[in-house]
């Protein structure tokens, strides 16, 4: 089995790779990257973004308003009245609806995305915005399980199932590396045990790379001519030695090899990140996230330069997938500010994604696509504090130039309206993520489901969706 | 203050012993000096206790030590003896809630020995007044660590709530204070979590406070009926999901209505810390609620009776019990292990989680090859400082670097990084190398390497004979291990020959290893089959029995010692097995 990422032959051959951008007899991969210090993308790279919290997409994406009653329109405003911060009262929900969501349609469905989401609604009007409704991850409306059923793509797993997540799985079948840009890596980004691949328990993080900060990733070294006296110097290669001297006597099963790894692979990567990004400039647009009065939160913006800068490197860190999430989407309350705030972070023109987009390069943008979504969704009636209470069914938004834009199941089933007044109703869940993560998978690698989600074959679908064509062939 | 009957007086007042069904009580000669050093380092931060305390309690019966061990008064002073340098501030003899301490260090009191300048940042008043005075009363010697630990896992895991999210200082210290004195009381522990749920920052963090019940309609959220249940008692509804979503969640939410915030102290009332149970707005009927019907005139009343029902709930007797013991001590519970912490819980009519914990910790569970408990950016970093810091002066001037915690690491109490979800756990921090980067740069910056320390501008040499054990000297070999020991607490399981050499260079040259063994290429690494063989070893043994001159007349020499053994502090917390440990 190899192990592209950890190998020593791998990391050695990066090494001269990199080596030779600054010589002669470049490989052409590398001759492109050179032409702007940006590495040239020449594959799939999917960006999971984790909503965590459950995000209320059906707030995101209101059905258009009717001033009709008993249309659905009508009726799901009506319950949704709270939530968007208004009473029931036609003409301050049809204002809301007028000033506050742009309208779209697909088909004979028609909705509005939310002002906060405007870059979400030019993606959207430009064809490259995928809208999967009715997906099915967890019923048991728990964060924390529907959370680790959603990252490690089995729903199956119960309260004590731990193990890989789909993402680590997915670089697995493709043979290359996940890049975790959170402060700590989601399970979603947990490779399997290469020897043991069908069993979702067992964790291998080889194929891993944890960088909560690309530019500040290497561990300190002595630097040439330092005084070696100073105890700063002497620990600095006191420690470096003790790692690579103690490493081979630890088990690899051992709770503290992970750390060994950590130190090996900031050792290496770091010289080789710090390199490549000494090139590559932050955009000013992404810088711009960092400022005071920005929209977008610190470690949001922190995980957008993280992208931008591995996606820069994403031939020496041979990735194919990265990790993110943004927390905050538990709306109990307060709904109608909360979710605006978060909205306008993630997809308004002056936020995260939209920066991102901007500055990549056309041939990046080919091959990169966002996928977003939360651990469950709502129901489908706001509560009494302004909120919406936990549910099933969520969106699965796909953004990318590779993506064909369309709404994939129903996105407002008429059968909802029986359950309205229902206590409890929820947005049902009808596409298992089994197929609809899946599909994303055969997009990065293709013939990987059955690695990835082996659980498909008994997975559900609503009848009638086809998932084939979420991707620009 | 919510007063509840107990439903029981328990272990925390009547001695009850110990041991519970399924959990095998360790064996009396694998219960020895580093078993109560894991005892420590995992329910109390590493705990204050002297050398000679964790002798006396390693050769008393597991049963007998852990009653001293871990209790939830105030102060438990063999665990935290105080600080003899500091009479005049008798920590040993002070309320040690956090209100009180949190008083005492914002005051001008003469016995207040925080530094003048960052006294008014623990003022309830200021933004991190309760997280500061947590964090010091945790390490404070003269209280009691294990009860802040526990009191930390509480409120920031088990129910946490948010200080970013709105809750009040008034509210975390007024939640904080009564689940301990719930606690301390031995309350069984369904009321113990009533105590939670009832409190004011609980009810502001998931907004129910504003929850009203008129004419048939419940004008509430659902957030926090649901994880009444779910994080409180660990019943997700599990094979009865229907009637748990439609009837248990929805009549919960309806038996929260009816609070009002009052203050006694906030100037606000938005961070009021007081709850008026009213009957205005509360569900007038009772309620159906985990197939039991529910009564009461207040939610006050109504939930006291609902937590009886989900103790002894079914899922909750399953899933609480091993939440409790991986939240806390191990990160991978196989299924016999959860069926033995199952059978003990199931065991307590009255369920008492300091019995629980007492039994859990003399375990053979416990002490197995198996645990394995990935250290958290907090516990790490309060075990770093319980056992660097012999002063609480150590502490008030910050030498250990509690900052780089909050500042650095991002780990803030009362800010958890999942909200309700709880704070960063050790998988988290252990899977994080970026985490493991700004610990290894902590190392590096060599800060405990420095002979003088400084208080606020009087230098004094920290000296290491205030606690390092002596044997008609110091040699290099045994205050290696001792040190190993001290901050590693693994029986010496990990200290192994390339360990010891690098310290003992640290130690008796001042210099890192390969400058000491490859003076003329000391960018080669000594490698392990050097030092187990030949000179290498010869080496070894020859520096081990060499003298530390900790105890020389010379006060420069003595500065000058104290200052490698700081470099080796650094050293060590630097290691994997800093990071990690396991059972046995």
């Amino acid at each position: 089995m190899t192990h592209r990422f950890i190998s020593r032959r791998h990391f050695l051959r990066t090494s001269l790779a990199l080596a030779t951008v600054f010589g002669n007899g470049l490989p052409l991969a590398m001759r492109e990257a050179r032409a702007d210090n940006f590495a040239a993308l020449n594959h799939p790279l999917l960006a999971n973004i984790m909503l965590n919290g459950g995000p209320d997409m059906r707030h995101l994406l209101m059905p258009a308003f009717s001033s009709v009653n008993g249309t659905y329109g009508r009726e799901f405003w009506r319950i949704r009245a709270s939530a968007q911060g208004t009473d029931d009262t036609t003409s301050v929900l049809e204002q809301r609806w007028n000033e506050d969501y742009l309208p779209a349609a697909s088909g004979d469905t028609q909705f509005g995305i939310l002002k906060a989401a405007q870059w979400l609604h030019e993606m959207w009007s430009a064809g490259k915005v995928a809208l999967i409704c009715g997906v099915l991850n967890d019923e048991s409306r728990d964060h924390e399980l529907a959370i680790r059923t959603m990252e490690m793509g089995n729903r199956q797993a119960d309260k004590f199932t731990f193990g890989s997540g789909w993402g680590g799985r997915l670089v697995q079948a493709a043979n290359r590396n996940v890049i975790a840009l959170t402060t700590s890596p989601r399970r979603f980004s947990f490779s399997p045990n290469p020897d043991a691949l069908s069993d979702l328990r067992l964790i291998d993080n080889h194929r891993m790379i944890p960088a909560a900060d690309m530019r500040e990733f290497a561990l300190a070294e002595v630097a040439p001519g330092s005084d070696l006296t100073e105890n700063s110097n002497k620990l600095k290669r006191g420690l470096k030695q003790y790692y690579a001297e103690r490493r081979a006597s630890v088990s690899t099963r051992s709770v503290y090899y992970q750390f060994f790894e950590h130190e090996r692979k900031l050792r290496e990567l770091g010289a080789i990140i710090d390199a490549r990004l000494a090139t590559v400039p932050v955009p000013s647009g992404i810088a711009d996230l960092f400022n005071d009065g920005s929209a977008v939160g610190y470690d949001l913006a922190l995980q957008t330069r993280n992208l931008h800068d591995a996606m820069a490197c994403n031939d020496v860190l041979d990735i194919c997938v990265a990790s993110m999430d943004f927390n905050g989407w538990d709306t109990h309350n307060n709904q109608r500010d909360e979710f605006a705030s978060n909205a306008r972070a993630l997809f308004g023109t002056n936020g995260a994604l939209a920066a991102l987009y901007a500055n990549l390069r056309e041939d990046v943008r080919a091959n990169v696509v966002l996928q977003i979504g939360g651990e469950f969704g709502r129901q489908l009636a706001a509560n009494g504090g302004g909120g919406t209470d936990h549910g099933e069914g969520l969106i699965t938004i796909l953004i990318g130039d590779a993506v064909q834009g369309g709404i994939y199941g129903t996105m407002f089933p008429e059968e909802e309206m029986a359950r309205f007044q229902e206590d409890s109703a929820q947005i049902q869940g009808l596409n298992a993520i089994d197929h609809v993560f899946g599909r994303v998978a055969e997009w990065v690698m293709p013939g990987s489901k059955a690695q990835v989600f082996p659980n498909a074959a008994n997975a559900p679908l609503e009848a009638g969706v086809d998932l084939s064509g979420m991707f620009r062939a | 203050m919510l007063l509840h009957v107990a439903h029981a007086t328990l272990a925390a007042v009547t001695g009850e012993p110990p041991t519970l069904p399924g959990l095998k009580v360790v064996s009396d000669s694998r219960w020895n000096e580093t078993a109560v050093r894991k005892v420590l380092r995992t329910f109390a931060f590493g705990g204050h206790a002297s050398d000679a305390q964790i002798d006396d309690w390693a050769n008393m019966t597991p049963q007998a030590a852990i009653v001293q061990m871990l209790t939830f008064g105030e102060h438990n002073l063999r665990l935290s003896p105080p600080d003899k340098t500091l009479a005049k501030e008798a920590m040993d003899k002070r309320p040690q809630t956090l209100r009180a301490l949190g008083n005492l260090w914002a005051s001008n009191n003469a016995a207040n020995m925080i530094p003048r300048a960052d006294r008014a940042s623990y003022a309830r008043s200021e933004w991190n007044g309760a997280m500061l005075t947590w964090s010091m009363a945790a390490r404070v010697r003269g209280g009691n660590p294990f009860r802040h630990r526990i009191g930390y896992w509480e409120t920031n895991f088990h129910l946490a709530v948010n200080h970013a999210r709105g809750v009040s200082n008034y509210q975390l210290v007024r939640y904080y204070d009564d689940v301990m004195a719930s606690l301390a009381r031995g309350d069984s522990y369904d009321a113990v979590i009533t105590t939670s749920a009832l409190s004011a920052a609980i009810g502001q963090h998931y907004g129910h406070r504003n929850n009203r019940y008129y004419d048939g309609v419940c004008y509430c959220n659902e957030d926090f009926a649901r994880e009444f249940h779910q994080l409180g008692f660990g019943i997700l509804g599990t094979g009865d999901s229907l009637y748990h979503e439609h009837v248990t969640i929805k009549n919960t939410a309806a038996a929260l209505t009816g609070m009002v915030f009052t203050s006694k102290e906030a100037p606000n009332e938005w961070e009021a810390e007081n709850v008026v149970f009213g009957t205005d707005g509360h569900v007038p009927t009772s309620l159906s609620i985990l197939h039991h019907t529910i009564s009461g005139a207040t939610s006050r009343e109504m939930i006291r009776q609902l937590a009886h029902y989900d103790i002894a709930y079914q899922e909750s007797q399953d899933n609480l019990p091993v939440m409790i013991v991986q939240s806390i001590a191990d990160d991978s519970i196989s299924p016999a292990e959860a069926t033995a912490l199952r059978q003990a819980w199931r065991s307590m009519a009255q369920k008492d989680l300091l019995r629980f914990l007492r039994a859990y910790a003399i375990s053979t569970l416990f002490h197995s090859s198996q645990r394995i408990k990935q250290l958290t950016s907090m516990e790490r970093n309060m075990v770093i400082a319980n056992r660097f810091a012999d002063t609480n002066l150590e502490h008030y001037y910050d030498l250990p670097e509690m900052w780089r915690l909050y500042w650095e690491e991002e780990v803030i109490p009362f800010e958890p990084w999942h909200d309700v979800f709880g704070h960063q756990n050790g998988p988290e921090a252990a899977g994080s190398a970026a985490l493991f980067r700004k610990n290894y740069k902590r190392a590096t910056d060599a800060n405990f390497g420095y002979s003088l320390e400084d208080f606020g501008g009087t230098e004094r040499p920290k000296d290491w004979r205030a606690t390092m054990p002596s044997d008609k000297g110091y040699f290099i070999g045994t205050s290696a291990a001792w040190l190993w020991q001290r901050f590693v607490a693994d029986g010496l399981k990990n200290f192994g020959a390339l360990e010891r050499a690098h310290l003992y260079a640290l130690l008796a040259y001042g210099r890192d290893l390969a400058a000491v063994l490859h003076p003329n290429f000391p960018d080669t690494a000594v490698t392990l089959a050097e030092l187990t063989h030949g000179a290498g070893k010869a080496w070894l043994d020859k520096i081990g029995a060499a003298r530390l001159p900790l105890a020389s007349k010379d006060p420069g020499i003595r500065e000058r010692t104290n200052s490698r053994i700081g470099t080796a502090i650094d050293f060590i917390i630097a290691t994997p097995f800093m990071l990690a440990e396991e059972g046995r």
